[in-house]
């Protein structure tokens, strides 16, 4: 079943079932134990359980009002289905992450954050309605005034399942961003490049971790219109599981200076489309197969504004002295935003993740030391991506877990959860 | 404007093909038993490809009401049209006079009758394009299928005659005989899952079929091969091998 998350971590099996009717869904799921599932696209264990709720088939477009741009969907609507089918229409989705193949439920329940947070904060702020389906077979029509609408962003899938959501689009000019990628040596340039990029809407950093100082590409961009007209995106496959990593101490290295080296030739402001700009990696179809049969962990966190750049530097340092590395290494900058969500995961400061094969213990030592150093820095680690974190970090870094946990469903369970929140024998 | 006629348009063939199908110079017409399920499918035909749509709710299995809504709806031309219900029985759970029945009624008399009726106003208006949903099960029958494969192997027999009766004419119809649709519960990374196709890719087999002409469409195109495979296993050897 390693398809179902997104690090193909191997699990225990798991038991599908199919949700297909919206109006069924409440009356399907009562009085049994599980989870929504939508693409998968989770790295760790968030949204597995022994038993899912494939959201897949609930995939229908409900309203769209063309004159506020508030679009009802069903929950498991992609992010890709609606940026495709609006931005013809001129509108886009207000927040989008690294990918377009997660659910409109995924969003919801994760509190996704994308490349503009600085300036949209997490995609909770833009849903204005959701309808929840419970266990005890009722289902609730939820507004953000609601206590429990507050518990469902963010909610990790365990208030319930999100069945329809109406969602705020943006108006955009066109499919058009201008991308401008600037080169940067160390951590302390990128810090000053993210403080002048206020007036770009869309900022994210690429780093080089396997480079002491951590030179890297700085990109930034706005909606623009343009003449151009879209060429069709070509997709590439990874079609196999190699019987190893192919990211691994001796290609890193290469591999990094290589991305660097290419990303400095090419620095410079280009007209991009959006499919391009929001998802580079989605241009490789299942890229993560690349980590081999044992697949990998992905470490996301934040780490306060005050503290950020120390604990940067020694994140980095341990991750050398570990000899470990990641071609994916992205920092972005978020800002002072209110959280839509009691679980919400950003908070004002500096996001880095980065994507570690899973080489057994030595892996697990190396996430467990990184994670050290966030929590004593006032950081937090991301659970959507998580597969490692300790019960005291949880407890310690999401407080608001105990006003939350009354808004649980009582049937709705995850490996995640469980993790995090086991008493210590 | 286009008028394309789905009939058990809430079946989840139907729903994906007529997002294929859908956009803004078509007006779907939308035939199906449940009307709150009529309805979401409708909306999202709407919202998504800026068709427009007719939503009827019917009995499926009356000969006069098959009638008299096909003339109703035939008044305006329509130029494509798909038949698309069914209910899966399967043996030995269906073994009862009465399960025999009404597997029989809704997988094979129903289409049948509409087929019929639609034949006869697509001759009427000199043009038109039929799909039905058959399945791969009618290929042989199966310990565990036959009344259902039975019923789908008359709708291909049904298709064949139809096409024979009007060949020569701009009237065409075609067999769909889609093959295990991949859901979430097999997962991609399976042997399983060479054989499944997902529902978005059956559409776009069915509408490219369909505006071909072809006879029979076999979806995923892998089961061509497959059906002739199985239909030319002697019986000695097929009554052994349970698939």
């Amino acid at each position: 079943m390693s398809n179902l998350s997104w690090g193909r971590l191997r699990t225990q099996p798991v038991q599908i079932s199919d949700l297909t009717d919206r109006n069924l869904v409440a009356s399907k799921i009562k009085g049994s134990v599980g989870l929504a599932h939508g693409m998968g696209r989770s790295y760790g264990d968030v949204g597995l359980a022994e038993h899912i709720w494939s959201t897949n088939r609930l995939n229908r477009f409900i309203a769209f009002d063309a004159s506020s741009g508030v679009l009802e969907v069903e929950a498991g609507v992609t992010l890709g289905e609606i940026q495709h089918l609006f931005v013809n229409r001129r509108w886009l989705l207000p927040v989008t992450p690294g990918t377009q193949y997660v659910t409109i439920g995924g969003a919801i329940a994760n509190d996704i954050h994308g490349k503009n947070h600085h300036v949209a904060g997490t995609f909770g702020e833009h849903v204005l309605e959701l309808t929840l389906a419970r266990t005890t077979g009722e289902t609730l029509t939820l507004t953000p005034q609601d206590n429990l609408f507050k518990a469902t962003i963010g909610g990790l899938g365990l208030t319930g399942v999100i069945t329809s959501a109406k969602i705020r689009l943006k108006p955009v000019p066109g499919p058009w961003i201008s991308s401008e990628v600037q080169v940067f040596r160390n951590v302390h340039e990128f810090f000053r490049l993210s403080a002048e990029s206020n007036e770009y809407e869309y900022s994210v950093a690429w780093f080089d971790c396997t480079n002491p100082k951590g030179r890297g590409l700085f990109t930034r961009g706005n909606h623009v219109t343009s003449p151009k007209h879209p060429k069709k995106t070509r997709r590439l496959n990874f079609p196999f599981t190699p019987p190893f990593s192919l990211m691994n101490r001796f290609t890193l290295k290469p591999l990094n200076t290589a991305y660097y080296l290419l990303g400095k030739a090419t620095a410079g402001t280009k007209t991009v489309n959006f499919e391009t700009f929001f998802y580079p990696l989605d241009q490789i179809t299942n890229w993560n197969r690349a980590y081999g049969p044992r697949g990998f962990y992905q470490h996301q966190c934040v780490l306060p504004l005050e503290t950020s750049e120390a604990a940067l530097t020694q994140l980095l340092s341990v991750i050398r002295k570990h000899r470990a590395g990641s071609l994916l290494a992205v920092l972005k900058t978020t800002a002072k935003k209110a959280a839509p969500g009691m679980l919400t995961f950003p908070i004002e400061g500096v996001t880095l993740a980065l994507d570690f094969p899973n080489q057994g213990p030595v892996t697990a030592l190396l996430l467990s030391e990184l994670e050290k150093i966030v929590v004593s820095h006032g950081g937090r680690i991301n659970p959507s991506k998580d597969a490692t974190m300790s019960a005291e970090t949880f407890a310690k870094s999401f407080p608001n877990y105990k006003v939350f946990e009354k808004y649980r469903d009582p049937g709705i369970t995850s490996r995640f959860i469980e993790r995090v929140t086991k008493e210590k024998p | 404007m286009t008028r394309i006629l789905i009939v058990g348009a809430t079946s989840m063939i139907a729903e994906y093909t007529a997002r294929v199908w859908g956009g803004k110079e078509v007006e779907f017409v939308l035939l199906a038993k449940n009307p709150k399920k009529l309805e979401a499918v409708a909306a999202d035909l709407r919202v998504r490809t800026g068709a427009k749509t007719e939503e009827i709710i019917m009995d499926f299995t009356s000969p006069k009401e098959i009638k008299a809504t096909m003339d109703r709806v035939f008044k305006q031309s329509v130029h494509t049209a798909l038949i698309a219900q069914g209910v899966l029985t399967r043996q030995p759970e269906a073994t009862t006079p009465q399960a025999i029945l009404e597997s029989v009624v809704i997988n094979a008399a129903s289409p049948a009758m509409f087929a019929e009726v639609i034949a006869g106003h697509f001759e009427k208006q000199g043009f038109g394009r039929l799909g039905i949903i058959g399945s791969i099960a009618g290929e042989r029958g199966r310990g565990n299928l036959y009344t259902y494969g039975a019923s789908k192997a008359f709708l291909e027999k049904t298709v064949e005659g139809l096409n024979n009766r009007f060949h020569g004419t701009k009237v065409r119809f075609s067999i769909i005989k889609p093959g295990p649709v991949a859901t979430p519960m097999i997962s991609p990374d399976t042997q399983m899952a060479k054989f499944t196709a997902k529902p978005e890719t059956v559409a776009k087999l069915i509408v490219n079929g369909m505006a071909k002409g072809k006879a029979r469409i076999y979806t995923p195109r892998t089961w061509q091969l497959m059906a002739v495979i199985i239909r030319c296993l002697p019986d000695a050897v097929f009554n052994r091998v349970k698939i």
